[in-house]
Formats: structure tokens, C-alpha cells, sequence
């Protein structure tokens, strides 16, 4: 979030991937958000955790969600546990302050896909998106190559 | 003390305070928020510097450094 040299490198490219924002700072959750829809991503944010597993029982979909660790009632740890529990597809980067770096191994065992200490610089947010949507769509590629070469063994 | 007194939690708006007003003057300053919007989003920047100095003052009583004299 700091002021960054130049905007040439920011990739403004047509992206349909959704994103879920959960942070109970109303001015972070707002900035994040406006970073990313600009950007290109399609972007919806939730004060808490029970919010975002409101919306994902509801059937909202989501390629990826941030969430800050320190919230508040439910912290973002918890939030993580039930989401690797119930949608273990969708990575989760999780958010904190620079001084929280022990939160952020007990983040990362506990399944976190990365995570971003704050404050943070747009490049960086961009660049932790993109690597967790990448890696979330080799994994699904890999997946239904694996499924493909079954059948096909499966057939001699 | 009750958890949103606590230092922890106060210590952490401070910060979280701050990030934002960051946040909010950058998005000014790279042109992502449209000139006729710059004057709202610095009322927020300005929301944001109160909101910090606010649970700064919080936070200096909440860890008791207001009851005892500074020593020269």
C-alpha cells in the first residue's frame, strides 16, 4: 500500500477470476477491493468469517479469498480451518501486520496458500493473486489430466 | 480489560488505521480514484489519520503511560 514508482508493470489484462476479501478494517477491506477490481478481477468483500461462509453456502463462487488473521470474532485461522474443511480447492492468502509473522507459520500449516504483510505495495498484492490463481488452475489441469489418463489406461 | 481495550487490539487499529490512510493516499496519487472523487477519498484518508491517532490515545491509557509523571 505504499506509493509504488510506475504502473507500467500492473497487469490490467480482462481477468473473470472472483476473488472474496474478508477483512474487518472497513478502510483495508475497501482498499484491497478497489485494487484488485481494478485490476481486472471481480471482487466481492465481507467484514468476517462468517460472513464469507454465509456467502459460499449460499453458492457464491470463488477462485480465491484473502483474509486478514487478526479478526475479530473469528480470526482468520479458523476461517481458514472450515474453508480448507469445506472448499479445499479455493486458495486462501492470508493478510496481516508486518509484526505477525509467527500468526503467518501457524497460517501456512494450517493450509494457508500464501500470505501478504502489511502494508503491502499493489505489485505485491497482484503478484501473490496471480501465483495462487495459477497455481490453483495447474492443480485442477493436473487433476483432470490424471482423470484423462485413467480412462485412457483403463481402456487398453 | 476487555478485549477491545486491550492493547493488542489497539495496538493493532493504530496500524490498520494507518495502512488504510496509505492505501486510500496512493489510490490518489496513481490515479485510480477519478479526479471529481480525489476530495472524498482524502476525507477518508483523513477518517483513517483520526481513527489512528484515536486508539493511539486509547492504547497510551490502556497501558497505564498516562498515570505516571515523564522523568526528566
Amino acid at each position: 500500500m505504499k506509493k509504488r514508482p510506475s504502473r507500467k508493470s500492473t497487469s490490467r489484462a480482462a481477468k473473470a477470476d472472483r476473488i472474496l476479501v474478508v477483512d474487518d478494517n472497513k478502510g483495508i477491506r475497501e482498499i484491497v477491493a478497489s485494487m484488485l477490481t481494478t485490476a481486472g478481477y471481480r471482487c466481492r468483500a465481507v467484514p468476517g468469517g462468517r460472513q464469507a461462509l454465509k456467502l459460499l453456502a449460499s453458492g457464491h463462487k470463488f477462485d480465491l479469498i484473502t483474509s486478514e488473521i487478526g479478526n475479530e470474532p473469528m480470526d482468520g485461522i479458523s476461517l481458514l480451518d472450515q474453508l480448507k474443511r469445506k472448499y479445499p480447492d479455493i486458495p486462501v492468502l492470508m493478510v496481516t501486520a508486518g509484526y505477525g509473522v509467527s500468526s503467518v507459520l501457524e497460517a501456512m500449516r494450517s493450509g494457508a496458500y500464501g500470505y501478504l504483510l502489511k502494508p503491502f505495495e499493489r505489485e505485491q498484492l497482484y503478484f501473490a493473486v496471480q501465483r495462487a490463481l495459477e497455481y490453483c488452475r495447474l492443480k485442477a489441469e493436473n487433476r483432470a489430466l490424471r482423470a484423462k489418463l485413467a480412462r485412457l489406461a483403463g481402456m487398453g | 480489560m476487555d478485549f477491545e481495550t486491550s492493547p493488542r487490539r489497539l495496538s493493532s487499529e493504530v496500524f490498520n488505521a494507518l495502512c488504510a490512510a496509505l492505501g486510500y493516499l496512493e489510490s490518489c496519487i496513481s490515479g485510480d480514484t477519478p479526479p471529481d472523487k480525489v476530495f472524498e477519498v482524502l476525507l477518508k484518508v483523513q477518517e483513517q489519520a483520526e481513527r489512528a491517532l484515536e486508539a493511539e490515545m486509547e492504547l497510551f491509557r490502556a497501558i497505564g503511560a498516562d498515570k505516571y509523571p515523564v522523568v526528566q
